[in-house]
């Protein structure tokens, strides 16, 4: 982790409304590379059904009508190349909402889904905080 | 006069008291429930009297005659000393009057406390039937003071202003100490000033139980809004049944003459019918003949030659609206837009008015002709309601479009209301104030509440929820009791965000009228009951992707390149090769996870597709699992079939699945033999109505004519079965090709002018789905360089500087514009040389400074050796101009 990075972003978060300087995830770039995370222009790569682990902040939460009735969570994360999106399920949802509703970034585990030329999407199966994936690796 | 005494005899007793939630944070039920509980209890008239407002008059109005109960229209008016009356409608003509009086009430006073003199009271008491207003009014305060000669003359007052017949003098008895006393008082008096009383009760809640609910809300008016109020002193104030009136208020003929109050109500309101708003018209020029005038003039102007389908449709567009006898209102519409457009305010239509031939000449947008829209989907002449055109403005300024509507039509105009509810969040947050609550315990308990949840929801939701499995709200049982019980209940008024009413004359003989904090007249009715009422209402509303637009424009003319945005030919490839990469962040309509993974699998190339993409993801054709058969058919997965061949001009261009509403109304016409005007009917009812019973009658309507246009019995009744699965799903395509234009443009800007567009999104509020900071990074992506903050070289907003981009002084927090502005007013004698002339010239608090220096503001300028201490970020640009 870059802890000097880090501060710095931790101030500028607190002065202005927009980094300047680089994105959340940059600082745990490195560590994060080191244990098979990707990051999002990967993401395009890779071939549906692939098992995957990336991470980012959390733009948008959604939950629209669906025709079953059931809740699917829709998110939208940012990393440093980009938006990438995730569909998170009734069964995985209940053991990650809280974290998923209260974290500005996250870690995630889950299957890559490919629809048409350009969708790709990430079936999320597992959540982490980046304070989790920290104390993992200690 | 046995006529009478008959009639009185089948009313009974008639409660003429009664404040339901519509006296905001005051009653406890809502005029639906009200109606309902009079029903149980075998009333047959009941009267709704709100403070200061008829906010549900047009509800309780509607509800009551669905429940054969006759409505009586009143409301509680507060006078200039505080006390109250109850006035009721005797009439139309009573109810236009007690119309113009609250709206009086709160014109004359201060807003918010509303008050009516007594001069005013005498100009507009006329056909209004008046209640002394018990314990609220002025007679009972006057009579516990035991100064019985102010309330005799009061009386007399009362009674030379609206007359004998018309001035009850209430009792009222809620098992207070002196209750029976002042009883006793009020009917001697009544009697020797020669006046009927009446038995009433100052119902706040329907039920003696539901006492502790009123007791709830005014806690709320308490701790949250810090009034002075308190709430009623026992639970005694509620819808009694006669028979406890009558125990309660041991004077016969006082509880029967409810009855003859109730019986010298005669009014009907006018609703479900239309009244158009009136339009100044020039001398000599009838509103139809003005409106041919326009309309020709501007096909002349649009088509060269002019086609004869376009003759013929604009002819055909006319006679319905001047059969409407609508002439009127499209020059209302036409006024605004000209006015906006005059002024450089960007402004286009959106809904089903975007179909018409007329809405295209008048006002732009998209060509029907060309895009095959359906007026019939707008206006047809089997529709009773009002149509309804939605205008678009640039959000910054759409205020001076209603500012020039409240302007122009002084009297006339006002914003339409909107009463918000109570749902969840909301009421735990109120309710946490008045069970006295901290703010951090309030927040505890909602949070992860969705915003989406009613408050009579938080207990199954904490049950199914995962992320409510701990909420601390399970332990609040008496919190979500109370909660539950005022879920739905309207709570203030508000104003709707663009909905402007015009009437046919003046408004405050229609609906009462308040001022909003902006300044701006309000009705007191919803958008629903306005359109009950048949008053007309233009939806003006901003939107800030036109904001973004017109910045990105403004900017570009900077530069020397002037683009007519609304004539770029719609066939660019390069703004389709941008939308099929879905790097569409900023891009009107199609930015969402969703539309950007539809667009990657739709991959768009013409104008159509993009109609198509943006009518796709919605609710309805979601559920309606329209999305998968036409995208897979549009890819060449699936082969493209129709029913019957007859289909294939209808359904071609959308691959054989119904998409739009548009294209129901075409398959109804052309194989049932239906009029358009027919096919929206059936269309119309197969979205609001799908019982088992009515289906089968649309179906037996639709079968019989296709039969009889020759179609076999299997293919019609297969058709019919297709467009019932469809028919409530489908998007109305003359929105969607309007929105569909502004998706289009907003694609060409980021597509050829990217920094531009960059600028223009993040100077223009909120935009769209994402914040300011996503913006931002795509931009960085995108290969342009970023700019800090810098007092030097920042404007307010942000700017173009060397080919990238300069953040402005107003993404600093803690800054303000007041600052903002401060350093830009100095900065225009010169730029700063050093920290410590910044200081000097500007004079800001220490702490500004100090973020100013932490943010990398200051960078580049040269240190003083007292300023050698204050840090600052490294790393961080924005120190001199970039090279």
């Amino acid at each position: 982790m870059d802890k000097e990075a880090l501060c710095m972003l931790l101030t500028e978060s607190d002065l202005t409304e927009v980094s300047t300087s680089m994105h959340i995830m940059a600082p745990f770039r490195d560590d994060l590379e080191r244990r098979g995370f990707i990051k999002s222009t990967t993401l395009k790569w890779k071939a549906h059904g692939s098992r995957i682990k990336t991470g980012g902040r959390v733009i948008i939460i959604h939950t629209p009508p669906t025709r079953s009735g059931k809740r699917v969570i829709f998110m939208t994360m940012e990393d440093e190349d980009g938006l990438f999106d995730l569909t998170v399920f009734e069964d995985v949802q209940a053991q990650y909402a809280k974290k998923i509703m209260g974290s500005a970034v996250l870690l995630v585990e889950g299957v890559l889904t490919r629809s048409g030329l350009r969708g790709v999407s990430i079936v999320a199966k597992r959540f982490w905080t980046i304070r989790e994936f920290y104390e993992s690796i200690k | 006069m046995i006529h009478d005494f008959l009639c009185w005899f089948c009313f009974m007793f008639t409660h003429l008291h009664i404040h339901s939630a519509f006296s905001f944070l005051y009653g406890t039920f809502t005029p639906e429930a009200l109606v309902q509980h009079a029903r149980k209890m075998g009333f047959d008239a009941i009267a709704l009297t709100d403070k200061n407002g008829l906010y549900g008059a047009i509800r309780f109005y509607k509800a009551a005659l669905k429940e054969a109960i006759k409505p009586i229209l009143g409301s509680e008016l507060t006078l200039w000393d505080g006390t109250s009356l109850i006035l009721l409608a005797a009439s139309f003509a009573g109810y236009k009057n007690l119309c113009r009086l609250i709206s009086r009430a709160h014109s004359e006073a201060t807003r918010g406390k509303p008050a009516c003199s007594l001069y005013t009271l005498t100009q507009f008491g006329h056909d209004l039937i008046c209640l002394t207003g018990g314990r609220e009014g002025r007679l009972h305060t006057l009579i516990s003071m035991g100064s019985l000669d102010q309330a005799r003359h009061w009386l007399k007052v009362l009674k030379n202003t609206f007359g004998p017949e018309r001035l009850f003098v209430e009792i009222q008895n809620h098992g207070l100490q002196g209750d029976n006393a002042i009883m006793e008082r009020t009917t001697m008096l009544a009697k020797q000033v020669g006046l009927l009383t009446v038995a009433t009760n100052d119902v706040a809640f329907l039920s003696r139980e539901d006492f502790a609910i009123h007791q709830r809300l005014i806690g709320i008016q308490q701790m949250v809004h810090h009034r002075d109020i308190h709430p009623v002193p026992n639970d005694q104030f509620y819808l009694k049944t006669e028979h406890e009136m009558m125990a309660a208020v041991p004077y016969a003929e006082a509880v029967e003459n409810t009855a003859r109050v109730a019986q010298a109500s005669h009014l009907e309101l006018p609703i479900n019918r239309v009244h158009p708003p009136s339009y100044p018209l020039p001398r000599g020029l009838s509103a139809d003949r003005l409106l041919t005038r326009l309309c020709l003039s501007a096909l002349a102007a649009k088509y060269r030659p002019v086609p004869y389908r376009a003759l013929i449709r604009l002819e055909q567009e006319l006679e319905i609206i001047r059969g409407k006898g609508l002439s009127e209102y499209f020059l209302i519409v036409k006024d605004v837009w000209a006015f906006a457009r005059a002024r450089g305010i960007r402004c286009t239509v959106r809904g089903s008015a975007a179909g018409a031939l007329i809405t295209y000449l008048l006002l732009g947008g998209v060509d029907p002709l060309e895009h095959d829209l359906l007026f019939e989907r707008f206006l047809n002449e089997s529709r009773s309601d009002m149509p309804d055109v939605d205008l678009d403005f640039d959000s910054l300024r759409r205020d001076e479009v209603i500012n020039h509507v409240m302007e122009k039509y002084e009297g006339q105009a006002a914003m339409v209301a909107t009463i918000p509810t109570f749902r969840a969040r909301g009421a735990i947050r109120k309710l946490g104030r008045a069970f006295g609550y901290s703010y951090e315990r309030i927040d505890r308990l909602t949070s992860f509440l969705p915003y989406y949840l009613k408050s009579s929801q938080i207990e199954a939701a904490s049950e199914t929820l995962p992320e409510l499995k701990d909420t601390p709200l399970r332990d609040e049982s008496e919190l979500l009791r109370v909660a539950a019980k005022i879920s739905g209940l309207p709570y203030q008024l508000s104003v709707h965000m663009g909905g402007v009413v015009i009437a046919p004359g003046e408004l405050v003989s229609w609906v009462p009228v308040e001022m909003s904090k902006k300044g701006f007249p309000v009705a007191q009715y919803d958008k629903d009951d306005i359109e009950t009422l048949g008053l007309v209402k233009l939806d003006l509303l901003g939107l800030r992707m036109h904001t973004a637009i017109q910045k990105t424009l403004e900017l570009l003319a900077e530069e020397g390149i002037f683009l007519d945005l609304d004539n770029i030919p719609l066939d660019d490839e390069k703004t389709y090769r941008l939308l099929r990469t879905t790097e569409t962040v900023g891009v009107f309509q199609v930015e969402s996870p969703g539309q950007r993974q539809l667009l990657g699998r739709l991959q768009p190339r013409r104008f159509s597709d993009i109609i198509a993409e943006i009518s796709l993801f919605r609710p309805g054709p979601m559920k309606g699992d329209m999305v998968t058969p036409y995208v897979q058919r549009r890819n060449g997965k699936e082969p493209v079939c129709y029913l019957h061949p007859d289909l294939e001009p209808i359904l071609e261009e959308t691959y054989g699945v119904v998409i739009f509403q548009e294209q129901v109304l075409k398959i109804a016409h052309r194989i049932a033999g239906f009029s358009f005007a027919e096919a929206d009917q059936l269309r119309r009812a197969m979205t609001k109505d799908r019982s088992k019973v009515y289906m089968e009658r649309l179906k037996a309507s639709f079968v019989q004519g296709a039969i009889r246009q020759g179609y076999s019995l299997k293919t019609a009744e297969e058709i019919f079965a297709m467009v019932a699965s469809f028919a409530g799903y489908g998007f109305c395509k003359a929105h969607a090709a309007s929105f569909a234009h502004i998706t289009y443009q907003s694609a060409f800007l980021k597509a050829h002018y990217p920094l531009e567009f960059y600028l223009g999104l993040l100077n223009a509020g909120h935009v769209g789905s994402y914040p300011k900071s996503v913006i931002l990074n795509e931009a960085k992506r995108s290969g342009f360089k970023v700019f800090g903050p810098h007092v030097n070289y920042s404007q307010y907003d942000y700017t173009a500087e060397n080919g990238g981009i300069r953040i402005g002084l107003s993404a600093l927090k803690g800054l303000g514009p007041r600052f903002c502005e401060r350093i830009l007013k100095e900065r225009e004698q010169g730029l700063f040389t050093s920290i410590r002339e910044f200081c000097t010239r500007v004079a800001l608090p220490q702490e500004t400074n100090l973020r100013l220096s932490l943010s990398g503001a200051f960078l580049g300028l040269p240190l003083d050796a007292a300023d050698r201490q204050m840090p600052s970020l490294p790393k961080v640009e924005g120190g001199g101009q970039a090279k």
